[in-house]
This record gives C-alpha cells, structure tokens and sequence, in this order.
C-alpha cells in the first residue's frame, strides 16, 4: 500500500517536472531527454492503474520516438544544445522588447563575447526558444489546471471496488479482431497513409 | 488504494503543461513535443477512469491504442512538414510562417 502510493508520488512528479523542465531547458537534447522522462513516468502511472499493455505501448512507442525527435531537433535547431542561450542567458531577446527590433540583438551583441567570436551570425539571430504568449499562455494554462482541478474535487466520481481482468492482453486482442475490427484496420490504414505522406513531405524538391 | 482524483489531477497538470507548451514555443518540434505531452494525459485519464469505473469493461483500452496510434501519426507528419518548412526557409520557428501560401 505505501509502495504504492510512493510509486505514485515519485511517477507523478517525475512526469509533471520532465513535462515543465521539457519547456523551461535552453538544450534541445535536454528538452528531448526530459520528454523521454516523462513519459516514462506516465507508463509507470498506468502500471499502477494494471494497465500494462497500454503502458509497455507507450514505453515502447515514445521511446524510439523521442529518440527520433531528438534527431530531429539536432538537425533542425539553430542552437540544438542551448550553448549560445545558457551562455548569455541576461542577453535580451527581440519578444523581451518587440518594438526594439534587431538592435536589442545589436545592443546586446557585446554581452556575448568569445561566443560572438566563435559564432558571428548568432548575434544577429533570434535563438530565443519561446515566444512573447509565454506569460499569458502560463496564466491561462495555470488557469486551465485550477478549474480541472476544481471540478475533480467537487465530483463526486463513485467508482467500484471490481478488479481488472488479468488477461488483458487476450481480451484486448480479441476486441481489436471482433468488435474494433474496423477501428484497427482503420488505424493500420492510418499508419500507411502516414508513411506515404511522411515520405512525401521528407522528399527533396530538387529532385 | 490511490482516489481516482490522484491520477485525475496529474491528467489535468500534464495536459496544462502541454498547453503552456503548445502556446509559448517557437520551434515546430518543440510544439509537437507538447502536443505529446497533452496526449500522453488524455491517455492517462481514459485508463484512471477504466480502473475506477468500469474495471471489467476492455474498451478504454482500444482507446487508448487509437490514441497512440494518432500521436505517432502526428508526429511522423509534424516531423515531416518541419522538414520540409526547413528546406524552405531555413527555420523552423511557426512566428515566420504566417501565410499559408507562399
């Protein structure tokens, strides 16, 4: 019972602050790792729920597709591990002071120092990884919480003393191949249209 | 045993943190992360409710496979068009793809 609960704190607040860390960090493969985290963290919440075929799903879904997003974001980003951002973190940043333009980036050039050296373009390029809704998109998102919040306290939700079913994975199988048949194939269907567009989108236009 | 609020809340606090991120990010990545972020507690949520409510029942279950099933479809098509974005423009920040033509 106390394992429990404490399998539940510590899975709920690695999966809320990998989440927040995810958006707080300056280092893309930090970002991607803590993403990673997280979902770890939300597997171990539904092994807790004995919901083990969804959670080994999602371990081994979101694993190799963080590893893959990561990829992405070291490909992608202009400063893929936050050296310029952590290194002049007090270096203003156009959203800081939209009207100012690019000379707040000119102004705060010298801030930079040897990096400036290293990498002359970056003075010149906004590396800032959030935008200026960062503040009231918080407070509506915070605003979101407490009001979920509020109506998972006040519900009286009810609920049953039923265990579930040890043979999940046989019964879930012969739902997906009798009652969800179409729902499966459709999902199937779903998956290879995905490839095919993927494809498409990921193909080069010179050629 | 853990209320069904427990798990509930943690739903709720994760699909925030999702949504601050889908507000407050530049990068397109980053924007499909949150969005994972958002999904990965709606899934969290249907199986808090399976256990609680209808432990006998299997559908929440085929549920939440759909679910994941649309997240890994998002994101191999959210990867794919910031692909694309970037060989076109050299960035991946949504702030300079303001039109949808051109």
């Amino acid at each position: 019972m106390v394992l429990t609960w404490l399998l539940f704190l510590a899975a709920s607040a690695a999966t809320l602050w990998c989440g927040w860390w995810m958006l707080r960090t300056m280092s893309m493969l930090e970002a991607g790792l803590a993403l990673m985290g997280s979902s770890l963290g939300a597997a171990v919440l539904l092994f807790t729920l004995h919901a083990d075929i969804v959670a080994a799903m999602t371990v081994m879904m979101f694993g190799p597709a963080m590893l893959g997003m990561i990829l992405f974001m070291l490909m992608l980003m202009e400063d893929s591990g936050g050296f310029m951002m952590t290194a002049s973190s007090d270096v203003p940043m156009p959203h800081d002071a939209p009207d100012a333009g690019p000379e707040v980036l000119r102004e705060a050039a010298p801030l930079l120092g040897d990096i400036s050296e290293i990498a002359p373009p970056a003075a010149e390029m906004d590396m800032a990884m959030t935008n200026a809704q960062t503040r009231w998109g918080g407070w509506i998102a915070g605003a979101f919480f407490v009001a979920n919040a509020a109506v998972i306290v006040r519900t009286p939700w009810g609920g049953t003393s039923e265990s579930p079913s040890v043979a999940q994975a046989g019964l879930i199988g012969a739902a997906l191949l009798d009652k969800y048949m179409l729902v499966f194939e459709g999902c199937g269907l779903l998956i290879l249209l995905t490839v095919v567009a993927a494809t498409m989108l990921g193909r080069s236009e010179n050629r | 045993m853990i209320p069904l609020q427990g798990y509930l809340i943690v739903a709720a606090g994760l699909f925030s943190v999702g949504l601050w991120g889908v507000m407050s990010q530049r990068g397109l990545v980053m924007i499909l992360m949150a969005l994972e972020l958002m999904l990965s507690a709606a899934n969290l949520e249907v199986l808090a409710f399976w256990r609680y409510l209808s432990p006998a029942q299997i559908d929440p279950h085929v549920f939440a496979i759909v679910v994941l099933t649309i997240a890994s479809v998002e994101e191999a098509v959210g990867l794919g068009l910031a692909l694309m974005l970037y060989r076109r423009r050299s960035t991946q920040n949504v702030d300079r793809f303001a039109e949808l033509r051109g």
